[in-house]
C-alpha cells in the first residue's frame, strides 16, 4: 500500500469511527456516511456535477471565455454555431455567445446564492415560531404568509421590481420576497409534528425556555426539508431571475445574464435560432441539475431516512 | 406426517453502505400441520424469517436457501406472479398492529369481500354473507355493525380480530402470525390467543407463532424454536420448555418479573458469552 | 411527609369537538423515597396523570402538590430541578440529530450550572452503565436499552427528588427490561429517589413498587400495597381480571 492510500485509509477509518472522540469528529462522521449513501444515486450525482460545474465555470469564467463577452464587433454578427473561434455563434453586437454564458453563470450563481441565504431563512424563522406557538402567533403569521401565497410569484416580483426599480439587486430582493412562504409553510409543518414529540417535552422539562427550543431543537428537524426544498427551488429562481430579464425588468444590458440574452434573441430566433436556444439550453441544464441534486439530498437528509 | 413447509439454511442479507448485514444465518426447519412458535428478541431475525416464506422482504434484502418448499412447491423458484397466487388464499400472514394492516379509508366490510369478489368471484350478499361468517367465527358480537365501520373506529383488539378474520376467509393452509397480540391490552391479548387457536386447530392449518414473549408461545405452540442474532440455538417442545438447556432460553426465562417474586435485581443475559459472539 | 399529593385530579381536552375525560376525580399521595406504581390499560389514564404533573397536560380540577406546595403554572426551572421523567419509548424521547454529549450537557447549560461539564457528562454515563466511549455518538448508533438508559441519565443530570417513568421498559426486550429495572432500582436506592411509575405490565409494577394504584378509563379502581398484590387480595372486580390475566401467563 503506497503512502497515500495508507493516509486515505486512516482518514476513512477516522471518519468511520463507531466512538467519536469530539463533537466534529461525531458530525464528520454523519456527513461522510451520507455522502456515501448519496454517492449510490447515480442521479444525484449528475446534479452534484452540473452544480460543481456551474461553481467552476463562474470562477475561472475570465480563463475559460475565448473573447470578452462585451466586446462588439458588428462585422461578425448572428454567425452560426460551429464558426472557428465562436464555437457557440455571436449574437446581433457581433458578442461571442459561449462567452457570454460563461460570464453570465456568475450573475446567475450570484442571483441563486442570494435568494438561497436570505428566504429560506425568513421562511424558517417564520414557520418555526408560528409552528412551535400556535395559537394567536400563528394564526397572524400564517394568515401573512397566505397573503403572500395568493399572488402569482411573477407578477409579485415584477410589482417590487417596478416599485424599486429595475436592476440585478431589486431582482433579487423581489424574488427573495416572493419567496418565502413556502418555506415557511414546510417548516410550519415539520415544526407541528416535531413540537407534540417526546424529546421536545423532556427539553421543556429541564426547563428550557421557547429560543432556546426553536433554535437547538426544532430548527435541526426542519433543515433537511427546507434544504431540499431550497435546492428544487433553485430552478424556478434562475427561471423568474431569467423571466424578469427577458422582460427587461431584473438586470440591465449589457450584462451577460441568461434571460437577458434569450430576450435579445427573441428577435432572431427563425432566422438565428441559437441567439436564443444556447442561454436557454444553458437555465434548462443548470436547472436540472440542481433538481436532481435536491432529489439526492432528500434521500440523503430526510430524517426519516437516517439511523441505519 | 407430511411436511407443509420445509425450509434449509435460509440466509438473509441486507446491503448496506456499510457492507452487508446478514440478518439471517442458516435457518432450518420443517413445519406440519402444527403449531411452531419462533422466539427472540429484536434483531433476532424473527420476523424477516417469517416474511422470507412469504419472499416480502424489499431490496436492498436478499433471501437465499439452498431449499424452501411449500407443500411441494419450490418458493425459490416461482415467479413473483405464483408468488401473489400463494400470498393469501395459501399463505397468510396476521401482523402485530392492526392500524398498520387495514385500508384506513376503507370500511371493514369492503376489505372483508374484496377478496372474495375480485378472486373468487362471488355475487355482494354471498361476500358478504361470508364475510359475516367470518367475523362471527372471531367471536364478534354484532358483525353488521362492524362491516359498517372503519377502521379506526374500531378498539385494538377488534382490528386484530377483523384482521384474523380476514386472513382467514380464504381458508389458508399456512398462517403466519407475527406478534399479533403484543399490542393489545393483557385482558384482551388472552381473548384473541384463544381464538386464534381454536380455529387453527379445528381448520387443521398450519401456524407460524412469531413473538418476543417466550412463556405466551410455549403456553400456545407445540414447538419452539429460539432465535438469537439470525441463528435458531435452540429447538424445543413447549411443554419442556423448563428444561431448556441453552443459556439463551434460560436467561429469556429467568429475566421477566414475576408478581409475587423476589426483588433482588433480575438475572440479565451475558452477552459476551460464547455462544452470543458467534 | 407526603411528597406528591395529588387531590381529586381530573384532566378533559378536547379532540376533534369531543370532550375526552382522560382522568377524573384521582386522588393519591406519594411518600418521600415511596415507589408508587400507576397500572391499567391503554385509555385508562394514568399515564396523562404524569403528563399533568409535568404541565404537558391540562389539570381541569384537583390540585397537586410537590413537597407541600402547589405545582407553579408554568412549571418552571425550580419544578425542573425537582421532578424529571423518563419516556415510554427511548426512540421518540432523544433527540435524533444531538450526540449524547448534547443530550446530557443540555441539562447543565439550561440551569447554568457551574463546574466541569465534562465531568458531570463522564460520571452520568458510567452511572448508567454506559461506556465513556460512546459520548459523542447519535442515538440511531444505540440500541433500544442504551437510549433508556440515556434517557435516564438525562433525568438525573439535575439531581431531581422525583423521577415519573412512564412505560420505561414496555418498547424493549425481555432481557434489556431486566437490566434497565435493575439500574433503576439501584439509582433510587443509591440516591434515596421516589418514583411515580406507570406501566401495563403487572409484574413490573411489582417488582418495583411499593404500592399501586389500579386505573381504568380515567378513574381510580383500588389501591393496593405490595402484600395485598403478592397475594391476590384485591377487592375489586377489576383489579382481579388484571391480575389474572397477568398472571395467567406465568407458567
Amino acid at each position: 500500500m503506497s503512502g497515500a492510500e495508507m493516509k486515505r485509509g486512516g482518514v476513512i477509518a477516522w471518519l468511520r469511527e463507531p466512538n467519536p472522540h469530539s463533537r466534529t469528529q461525531a458530525r464528520l462522521g454523519q456527513a461522510y456516511l451520507s455522502w456515501l449513501r448519496m454517492r449510490r444515486n447515480p442521479l444525484a450525482m449528475v446534479g452534484l456535477t452540473i452544480v460543481l460545474l456551474l461553481l467552476v465555470m463562474a470562477a475561472l469564467a475570465p480563463w475559460l471565455a475565448p473573447h470578452d463577452p462585451y466586446v462588439q464587433d458588428l462585422t461578425r454578427r448572428l454567425l452560426p454555431p460551429g464558426t472557428p473561434g465562436h464555437l457557440l455563434g455571436t449574437d446581433d453586437f457581433g458578442r461571442d455567445i459561449l462567452s457570454r454564458i460563461i460570464y453570465g453563470s456568475r450573475i446567475t450563481l450570484y442571483i441563486v446564492v442570494l435568494v438561497a441565504v436570505s428566504a429560506p431563512v425568513l421562511g424558517l424563522l417564520i414557520g418555526t415560531v408560528s409552528g412551535y406557538f400556535g395559537g394567536f402567533v400563528d394564526q397572524v403569521l400564517m394568515r401573512i404568509t397566505d397573503i403572500f401565497l395568493a399572488f402569482p410569484r411573477l407578477i409579485l416580483a415584477l410589482a417590487l421590481v417596478a416599485v424599486l426599480g429595475p436592476g440585478i439587486e431589486n431582482a433579487v430582493l423581489a424574488i427573495a420576497l416572493t419567496a418565502w412562504p413556502p418555506y415557511a409553510r414546510v417548516a410550519r409543518a415539520e415544526t407541528l409534528t416535531v413540537r407534540s414529540s417526546d424529546y421536545i417535552a423532556a427539553v421543556r422539562l429541564q426547563g428550557a425556555g421557547a429560543p432556546r427550543i426553536i433554535w437547538g431543537h426544532v430548527m435541526p428537524m426542519c433543515l433537511p426539508s427546507v434544504i431540499i426544498r431550497v435546492t428544487l427551488d433553485m430552478a424556478g429562481v434562475i427561471l423568474i431571475a431569467a423571466g424578469l430579464g427577458f422582460l427587461g425588468l431584473g438586470v440591465q444590458p449589457p450584462l451577460p445574464e441568461w434571460g437577458l440574452m434569450i430576450s435579445s434573441g427573441r428577435k432572431f430566433l427563425f432566422e438565428q435560432w441559437w441567439v436564443a436556444t444556447m442561454p436557454g439550453l444553458a437555465i434548462f441544464i443548470v436547472s436540472l441539475g440542481f433538481n436532481l441534486l435536491g432529489d439526492g439530498l432528500r434521500d440523503v437528509l430526510d430524517p426519516r431516512n437516517s439511523g441505519k | 406426517m407430511s411436511d407443509l413447509l420445509t425450509i434449509r439454511d435460509l440466509r438473509v442479507t441486507f446491503d448496506t453502505e456499510t457492507g452487508p448485514v446478514e440478518a439471517v444465518r442458516g435457518v432450518s426447519f420443517r413445519l406440519g400441520r402444527e403449531r411452531l412458535g419462533i422466539v427472540g428478541e429484536s434483531g433476532s431475525g424473527k420476523t424477516i424469517t417469517g416474511r422470507s416464506v412469504l419472499r416480502l422482504i424489499r431490496p436492498p434484502g436478499r433471501i437465499e436457501a439452498a431449499e424452501m418448499t411449500f407443500d411441494g412447491i419450490d418458493l425459490t423458484r416461482i415467479s413473483e406472479r405464483e408468488m401473489r397466487a400463494l400470498r393469501g388464499p395459501r399463505i397468510a400472514m396476521v401482523m402485530q398492529d392492526p392500524k398498520y394492516s387495514l385500508n384506513p379509508v376503507m370500511k371493514v366490510g369492503a376489505q372483508l369481500t374484496e377478496g372474495l369478489r375480485l378472486r373468487d368471484r362471488l355475487g355482494a350478499a354471498e361476500a358478504r354473507r361470508k364475510a359475516i361468517e367470518a367475523l362471527e367465527a372471531v367471536q364478534i358480537r354484532d358483525p353488521e355493525r362492524v362491516m359498517e365501520a372503519y377502521p379506526h373506529e374500531l378498539s385494538g383488539g377488534m382490528g386484530q380480530r377483523v384482521m384474523i378474520a380476514m386472513m382467514l376467509i380464504p381458508n389458508p393452509d399456512l398462517l403466519i402470525a407475527d406478534e399479533p397480540t403484543s399490542a393489545l391490552d393483557v385482558t384482551v391479548q388472552a381473548e384473541v390467543l384463544s381464538i386464534l387457536d381454536g380455529l387453527v386447530r379445528d381448520r387443521g392449518m398450519g401456524l407460524i407463532f412469531i413473538s418476543h414473549d417466550l412463556r405466551l408461545v410455549a403456553r400456545f405452540c407445540d414447538r419452539v424454536l429460539v432465535m438469537y442474532k439470525g441463528r435458531i440455538v435452540e429447538e424445543v417442545a413447549a411443554g419442556e420448555l423448563t428444561r431448556a438447556k441453552h443459556p439463551y432460553t434460560q436467561g429469556l426465562l429467568n429475566c421477566l418479573p414475576r408478581i409475587g417474586g423476589s426483588r433482588a435485581p433480575l438475572p440479565g443475559l451475558d452477552r459476551d458469552a460464547d455462544w452470543a459472539r458467534a | 411527609m407526603a411528597l406528591i399529593e395529588i387531590e381529586n385530579l381530573s384532566v378533559t381536552f378536547r379532540s376533534k369537538g369531543h370532550l375526552v375525560r382522560a382522568v377524573q376525580d384521582v386522588s393519591l399521595s406519594v411518600g418521600d423515597g415511596e415507589s408508587y406504581g400507576l397500572v391499567g390499560e391503554s385509555g385508562s389514564g394514568k399515564s396523562t396523570i404524569l403528563r399533568a404533573i409535568c404541565g404537558l397536560a391540562p389539570v381541569t380540577g384537583g390540585t397537586i402538590r410537590i413537597a407541600g406546595q402547589p405545582v407553579p403554572d408554568p412549571r418552571g426551572r425550580d419544578f425542573s430541578r425537582q421532578v424529571q421523567m423518563v419516556f415510554q419509548d427511548p426512540y421518540a424521547s432523544l433527540h435524533p440529530r444531538h450526540t449524547l454529549d448534547r443530550v446530557l450537557s443540555e441539562p447543565l447549560a439550561i440551569h447554568g450550572v457551574k463546574g466541569d461539564a465534562d465531568r458531570a457528562v463522564m460520571q452520568a454515563l458510567d452511572d448508567v452503565g454506559l461506556p465513556r466511549a460512546f459520548r459523542f455518538r447519535y442515538p440511531h448508533q444505540l440500541s433500544g436499552g442504551q437510549r433508556q438508559r440515556v434517557a435516564i441519565a438525562r433525568a438525573l443530570m439535575l439531581k431531581p427528588r422525583i423521577v415519573l417513568l412512564d412505560e420505561p421498559t414496555s418498547a424493549l426486550d425481555a432481557s434489556v427490561q431486566a437490566e434497565v429495572l435493575n439500574l433503576l432500582s439501584r439509582l433510587r436506592a443509591e440516591r434515596g429517589l421516589t418514583f411515580l411509575m406507570v406501566s401495563h405490565d403487572l409484574a413490573v409494577i411489582d417488582h418495583m413498587c411499593d404500592r399501586v394504584l389500579v386505573m381504568q378509563h380515567g378513574r381510580a379502581v383500588e389501591e393496593l400495597n405490595h402484600a395485598d398484590l403478592a397475594g391476590a387480595g384485591m377487592k375489586t372486580d377489576y383489579a382481579r381480571t388484571l391480575f389474572e390475566a397477568s398472571a395467567d401467563r406465568m407458567l
